[in-house]
């Protein structure tokens, strides 16, 4: 199995495949990576039993808040409102992609860019882990780890597969779907919604 | 992280993006795009029909329209999907009429996006030729496309303030356009025989009917900005309602003004002698040829946001189909790095290629061939979509009723239903006439029969996914909504409350 040279989360790993290995470029229009993004959030609130997901429905879990500030700050969101997990993503995307950022620059990850405002990987095998890692194990068709599976599972949801399926074969693609559609249940759930919402953006987009 | 700390803060965050009134009506009454229908669509539909009661068809449509939406916007309250019309259906008269109605409904806009290719080619020739420069109106159409084609696979649409300066600026020529034509009337007398309601018992009346329902096309999209209104409940409606009054009371105005100027005993001769350009043509000795330009710039403006719109409006369509898998998956699939509908974009495009060469070579009129007849059958398209999506409400609310009253539930789209379902038996009857093509010619009859051939081929389709692939079956109407899960009831308060 391949391994995971950096411990990343799911937000930054779903960042460094959403934007390229060494100019930083999105790989992805803006909509998909700000939802994208707010998804991988929530993901991660979920992998840390924070969170309760359950079709539309969420929920906080009980327990001492999480380490990170901007995990800590979306939990408690959850405390003091209640809405459907489709508000809960829009709202977290308005301000995801700044988040991540914030949070990889912080950890060294990224650093800026050519032009003012845009980031890059610090370095670009960092930027090139993630794919590389999925790809590899994809087509060696190994077993993914939960970590992955779940980081498959998001970038499949912003249809950002072809990443890490290009020049695949037929059952590489095949291998990849059969991930995503046994995903655990609540994860499975988040992913649907995501989906749902970039579809639903991409039709009453205006700008 | 978005800012904390108020109670309401999730709502009130969201709401800051969100579309309010005089959005949504901006965004569907460019659509409608006014001076394209004023210049073009009007002035065609008296030269076409003999008739000068155009002015009042556009009031009556208007009126009906009003009626339509009392129900079709209850509907949308309770059904969140930006597919508007064939999800309507599937949710009203089920997922076999839906996929019919989609079938329809792609078939329609098609129709009126690449039928606007002719005017604007037309138009831009005549533009150019103001300059000097002489070139064919297939060009000019080809240019328009190649523009419009980029501009969909990129999902650039027009900026809400750009769009919102342009049709500003559309309105405002058409009305002192609309001033100059009342104060110079014909004979120097203001005659207002255009708008005289004996004229709605002449039995010919159906044709200007259908041609002024065409005008009106775009404003039903006001139901798919649901999800983006900020307050779903009221924008909507409120939305829907102003875009009909004005869009009607402008058209209304604007035909019989160019009446008045004409004289309602020479409208009909100088409509087919002017064509598109009559309106210009009245105005020019009293607001000089420079104001002349601008408001034919502005028709060209016009025509391509109206391209633009339309060009989105199948390629989402497709979009939502291709999600559904009702269409091959590949409809379903984005621009990766633009996010818009990438072969529903592609597989427009092409359409309105094949339609521009075909024309060009064959050597037919870009204005009574391309624009008139296309724009006109595909108004006829959402004319039967219309008087189906009224009969899905009654339908719908009867399957699940809601606290609406009944006038919205019953009665209004009872009226409106039977209204737009018997203009559109009667247009297909007389299509002929309507189209200026002998009633045995296949232009007459092959477009109703194309439709209803779609709508069979939807419902063998729909079939055939029931008894195939239930799963696909199950997820017709839903759109890009990747399930109909409800809220599972998830109980926050068997979860510990931690002090915050």
């Amino acid at each position: 199995m391949a391994m995971r040279s950096r411990d990343l989360t799911f937000s930054g790993e779903t960042y460094l495949i959403a934007h390229d290995d060494r100019t930083g470029k999105p790989r992805l229009h803006k909509r998909g990576i700000a939802v994208t993004l707010a998804a991988a959030l929530l993901a991660e609130l979920l992998y840390a039993n924070r969170l309760h997901i359950q079709g539309r429905d969420v929920a906080p879990i009980d327990g001492p808040p999480p380490q990170d500030q901007l995990a800590r700050d979306m939990w408690m969101h959850f405390w003091t409102e209640r809405h459907p997990l489709r508000t809960w993503l829009e709202f977290f995307a308005t301000t995801a992609r700044d988040d991540v950022i914030a949070r990889l620059k912080k950890e060294g990850v990224l650093v800026p860019g050519r032009r003012s405002g845009s980031w890059r990987p610090s370095d670009p095998n960092v930027g090139a882990q993630s794919w590389a890692r999925l790809s590899v194990t994809l087509r060696r068709h190994e077993r993914l780890n939960p970590f992955d599976a779940c980081l498959l599972g998001l970038i499949h949801a912003a249809e950002l597969q072809e990443i890490v399926l290009d020049g695949g074969r037929r059952s590489d693609r095949q291998y990849l779907e059969s991930i995503v559609d046994n995903l655990w249940p609540p994860l499975a759930d988040l992913l649907d919604e995501t989906r749902s919402l970039i579809g639903a953006q991409a039709i009453t987009h205006r700008m | 992280m978005p800012p904390t700390s108020s109670p309401s803060i999730v709502n009130e965050h969201l709401r800051r993006n969100k579309l309010g009134v005089p959005s949504v009506v901006f965004f569907v009454v460019a659509a409608a795009a006014p001076l394209t229908v004023i210049a073009g669509g009007a002035v065609t539909a008296v030269a076409v029909t003999e008739l000068i009661a155009v002015p009042i068809g556009y009031l009556v449509i208007a009126l009906v329209l009003a009626v339509f939406s009392a129900g079709y916007v209850a509907m949308s309250r309770h059904v969140v999907n930006a597919g508007a019309f064939y999800s309507y259906i599937t949710r009203g008269l089920g997922r076999r009429f839906g996929v019919s109605a989609a079938g329809v409904a792609v078939m329609a806009y098609n129709l009126m996006q690449v039928g606007l290719y002719g005017a604007f080619g037309f138009v831009a020739a005549q533009v150019l030729d103001t300059f000097g420069v002489g070139v064919s109106w297939w060009v000019c159409a080809l240019v328009g496309w190649a523009i419009v084609g980029v501009l969909g696979l990129l999902d650039v649409s027009l900026n809400g303030r750009v769009l919102a300066a342009m049709l500003l600026a559309e309105v405002v020529i058409v009305l002192i356009y609309d001033a100059v034509m009342i104060s110079h009337p014909a004979g120097g007398t203001v005659q207002w025989d255009a708008l005289d309601p004996g004229q709605l018992l002449n039995p010919s009346i159906a044709a200007v009917m259908v041609v002024s329902v065409a005008g009106f096309v775009g404003f039903e999209a006001t139901v798919v900005f649901s999800e983006e209104a900020r307050d779903p409940k009221r924008t909507i409606a409120r939305a829907t309602y102003i875009a009909i009054v004005a869009v009607g009371l402008l058209y209304g105005l604007s035909a019989w003004a160019i009446s008045v100027a004409t004289g309602p005993e020479a409208f009909v001769g100088r409509a087919k002698a002017d064509g598109t350009e009559l309106m210009f043509n009245l105005v020019v000795p009293y607001v000089g040829q420079t104001f002349v330009d601008i408001g034919h710039l502005l028709f060209l403006t016009s025509l391509f946001a109206a391209l633009l719109v339309f060009h989105h409006t199948v390629a989402r369509y497709s979009y939502a189909l291709g999600r559904e898998q009702v269409l091959p998956p590949m409809f379903g699939r984005i621009v990766r790095r633009t996010g818009a509908p990438k072969y529903g974009s592609l597989a427009q495009t092409a359409l309105g290629l094949v339609v521009i060469v075909t024309y060009a070579i064959a050597g037919l009129d870009p204005v009574d061939n391309m624009f008139a007849r296309l724009t006109t059958i595909g108004g006829l398209g959402v004319l039967i979509l219309m008087a189906a999506t009224s009969f899905s409400v009654i339908g719908f609310f009867r399957r699940e009723p809601h606290d609406e009253p009944v006038w919205r539930r019953v009665i209004a789209p009872l009226l409106a239903g039977i209204f737009l379902a018997v203009l559109a038996i009667i247009t297909i009857l007389n299509l002929g006439s309507l189209l200026n093509v002998d009633a045995t010619s296949p232009v007459a009859w092959g477009f109703p029969v194309a439709y209803g051939v779609i709508a069979a081929v939807g419902l063998i389709w729909a079939t055939i996914l029931k008894w195939l692939r239930s799963d696909i079956f199950a997820r017709i109407g839903l759109g890009v909504e990747t399930s109909a899960t409800p809220d599972s009831g998830l109980d926050m308060q068997r979860s510990h409350r931690v002090g915050v």
